[in-house]
């Protein structure tokens, strides 16, 4: 099911249990993890936290973002292997956000237009030095986390970094640049 | 060859790491049949994950979450991709003295923490080794720089250490490949430092790393991971060097898995073997030796005496003087800065960190002239360059478009510089046995008493304060700066505990690295140190070994032995 047509079902007055359910097709199609299956996260956690990370490392014309880093799942394998309080701080973390959303503009955060997306990022990672409330705090978590995961990922190091070691070489070449020198 | 129970060989040398090794390599190229006992299994090369990228690791390169407070607490320099190269926490326990601290890493196999160090192969000189006539403070060393020239001459010749002639007379220069060209950061850095009138010169990591193959040994193939262990033995790391040099002899018996109880002595007293436990099975075996030689790292050679106790040597062998266990050192750490040149965001990404080798800040503090708050000296070591994780990232602030161009901007442009410094000597910094502790083999325990002193703080101060000014004058954009000292053994640099000396009321060890009170008892690693010197002592440790070798080997041909 598209998110387009999920919308459709939204505004045409489903019952919120059907668009939960519309919601976990819609993840699955959208991930569909070649062998990975959720350890810690649910489809709808999932689904959430795919969006979240691709808002702090989007997909732009230099190369794809988290998305499609899956970075959502490294998350995931991560917060499976943490201890409960660091699990906590996820659940937490995710639920304010979504309750925020939901008092803020009344639906669910991935319902959100981007315009309504980006004022939740804003709120969260205005105090991102000294972070006190509950969802700063998750922000740092998540924007690390997704830093962990996006840029050590085939996407992130070779089309977005362009990095070029780990390759053997029998000469390597220093600086060329006159003007670098004394 | 396997280890003959009944024999009894000419020397047992105990640790095949950078002592070890060499040790292992000179003793049998002279002549004499060696036994060398690791603690650890022999690992193979082609297993090492030199090459491996972060998305063909389960977690990505950053370990399993929890498993480092879990099993490797302190072994920092440990990673998801290291783990065979490190110790298992659980099974090796140590303690500390409440209201003090060790970080104590350490590499229980063939090669030890050789397979993985940052191979910084610097000379000590006479700054050092005469340390107390030039400032009054503590001991010199028994020996004068001369007098290891020709083993540091031997020892690059052989595992090559790439680095550039600079004349420098605290820092004298060796017999070198040539160098690691400086990447475009380096060479910024190589000509603002000396603008700061405060005597900083840059010149390349003086690195046991070669640029040439020499030896029949490989050159590096710059693929920058060496921190995993090196696939092709392109830097000293004892497997590829050292311990084939001595199995070439056919003169070596090493035994992988032989974890060393003690030193067991004859009805004099004097010591006629080592005996050990099966790593796996846990039996317990009995090696013979005429002579000793501990190679083990200082802390686990001075463990190994510690433990050695018989009605002899009720404190611990060859240790009347009460000298053994104390005068503990690490270098200090910590110290350090990061942040961008602006003339280098948004280049076109090249490959910066292949090399694995950066930059020093030569010494340059109490060389010409005196600071009034501290005593002896410090380098900065550093770089620049593109690394394949953007670490940097983390204190960028934002999210979204604007985030990601910036991180993709500031990615060719770190430079980052930390310190490495001298700890001072000290008796009461020590380490002693607990009594109540064992590990995995039911070998009793290290404690440690170690305590920085104002010198080492002050020192730390200094370091921070002119590295915070070479960023300014660089024009470093989104500087972090960090001024924390590390605990020490951060820098894991263990040294002192067996020292040196010419005075057997206050030292352990000889000119010769023999121990006074026992002839056929020597100590080669970093537990024979008097002082610690401003950087990484592992160079050192290996011309030690080397000359304290070359003096077995001449003593058993003359009968000294």
């Amino acid at each position: 099911m598209k998110r387009r047509t999920v919308l459709k079902l939204v505004a045409a007055g489903v019952a919120a249990e059907r668009v939960q359910v519309a919601g976990r097709q819609l993840v699955a199609l959208a991930q569909a993890p070649a062998g990975y299956k959720l350890r810690f996260f649910n489809d709808e956690q999932n689904a959430l936290l795919d969006r979240l990370t691709e808002l702090i490392i989007p997909a732009d014309d230099h190369s794809p973002g988290a998305h499609a880093a899956k970075v959502s799942l490294f998350i995931d394998l991560m917060v499976s292997h943490s201890k409960p309080d660091v699990q906590d701080q996820w659940t937490r973390g995710l639920r304010a956000l979504e309750n925020e959303s939901r008092e803020r503009f009344r639906k669910p955060f991935l319902e959100c237009d981007a315009a309504w997306q980006d004022q939740i990022m804003q709120t969260i990672s205005r105090n991102e030095d000294h972070p006190s409330t509950e969802l700063e705090k998750f922000f740092r978590i998540l924007k690390s986390r997704t830093i962990d995961g996006y840029y050590t990922s085939e996407i992130g190091i070779h089309q977005e970094l362009k990095y070029q070691g780990n390759r053997p070489q029998a000469e390597f070449a220093g600086c060329t640049h006159p003007e670098h020198g004394a | 060859m396997t280890l003959d129970l009944k024999k009894t060989y000419d020397a047992i040398v105990v640790g095949s790491g950078a002592a070890g090794g060499v040790a292992a390599k000179e003793l049998t190229e002279g002549g004499l049949d060696v036994l060398v006992l690791e603690a650890g299994p022999k690992l193979e090369p082609s297993t090492f994950l030199s090459h491996r990228w972060p998305y063909e690791m389960p977690f990505r390169g950053f370990d399993k979450p929890g498993d480092k407070d879990k099993i490797y607490p302190h072994q920092w320099t440990s990673s998801e991709y290291t783990r065979p190269l490190y110790i298992d926490e659980r099974e090796h326990p140590y303690t500390t003295a409440p209201g003090t601290s060790w970080i104590w890493v350490r590499s229980r196999c063939v090669g030890g923490k050789i397979l993985h160090w940052s191979r910084n192969a610097r000379r000590l000189s006479d700054y050092d080794f005469k340390a107390a006539d030039r400032d009054g403070y503590g001991e010199n060393w028994p020996i004068t720089y001369k007098d290891l020239a020709p083993y540091y001459d031997k020892l690059e010749s052989f595992v090559g250490v790439s680095a550039s002639i600079e004349n420098i007379p605290h820092l004298p220069d060796g017999k070198y490949l040539p160098p690691f060209p400086l990447n475009c950061g380096e060479r910024i850095v190589q000509k603002v430092a000396p603008t700061l009138g405060l005597g900083m010169r840059v010149i390349p990591k003086r690195a046991a790393m070669r640029s040439r193959s020499i030896n029949g040994l490989a050159a590096c193939h710059h693929c920058g991971h060496c921190g995993r262990g090196c696939d092709i033995g392109a830097f000293w790391n004892s497997i590829s060097d050292t311990i084939p040099a001595a199995a070439a002899t056919s003169r070596l018996t090493l035994r992988p898995d032989a974890v060393v109880r003690e030193i067991v002595v004859d009805n004099n007293g004097k010591p006629c073997g080592v005996s050990f436990i099966d790593r796996q099975s846990k039996k317990d075996y009995l090696a013979k030796g005429r002579v000793i030689v501990l190679g083990a790292s200082a802390l686990e050679s001075t463990r190994i005496m510690l433990n050695s106790v018989s009605r002899h040597w009720p404190d611990g062998i060859a240790n009347s003087s009460g000298v053994l266990g104390h005068y503990l050192m690490d270098n200090i750490g910590g110290p350090n800065v990061s942040g961008h040149l602006p003339q280098l965001r948004d280049r076109e990404v090249v490959n910066e960190d292949g090399k694995a080798s950066g930059v020093d800040i030569v010494p340059y503090r109490n060389i010409d002239s005196r600071h009034p708050k501290f005593i002896r000296s410090y380098v900065h070591e550093g770089g620049s360059g593109a690394r394949a994780f953007p670490s940097f990232a983390k204190s960028m602030s934002g999210y979204g478009q604007k985030f990601k161009r910036t991180v993709r901007s500031y990615y060719t442009s770190p430079v980052a510089f930390g310190t490495r410094g001298e700890m001072l000597a000290r008796f009461e910094n020590y380490v002693e046995i607990d009594n109540n502790v064992t590990d995995s083999w039911g070998i009793p325990v290290l404690k440690f008493n170690c305590r920085m002193s104002d010198n080492e703080r002050e020192m730390a101060k200094d370091a921070i304060q002119n590295l915070k000014a070479l960023m300014e004058a660089l024009g470093a954009e989104s500087v972090n700066v960090r001024d924390r000292l590390m605990p020490l053994g951060f820098t894991i640099h263990g040294m002192g505990t067996t020292r040196m000396g010419a005075d057997p009321k206050k030292s352990v060890l000889n000119q010769f690295n023999q121990t006074h009170e026992l002839k056929n008892l020597f100590v080669v690693d970093g537990a024979c140190f008097v002082t610690s010197g401003g950087y990484g002592p592992t160079l050192t440790i290996g011309a030690l070994a080397a000359r304290a070798s070359d003096y077995i080997v001449n003593q058993m041909k003359t009968g000294g032995l």
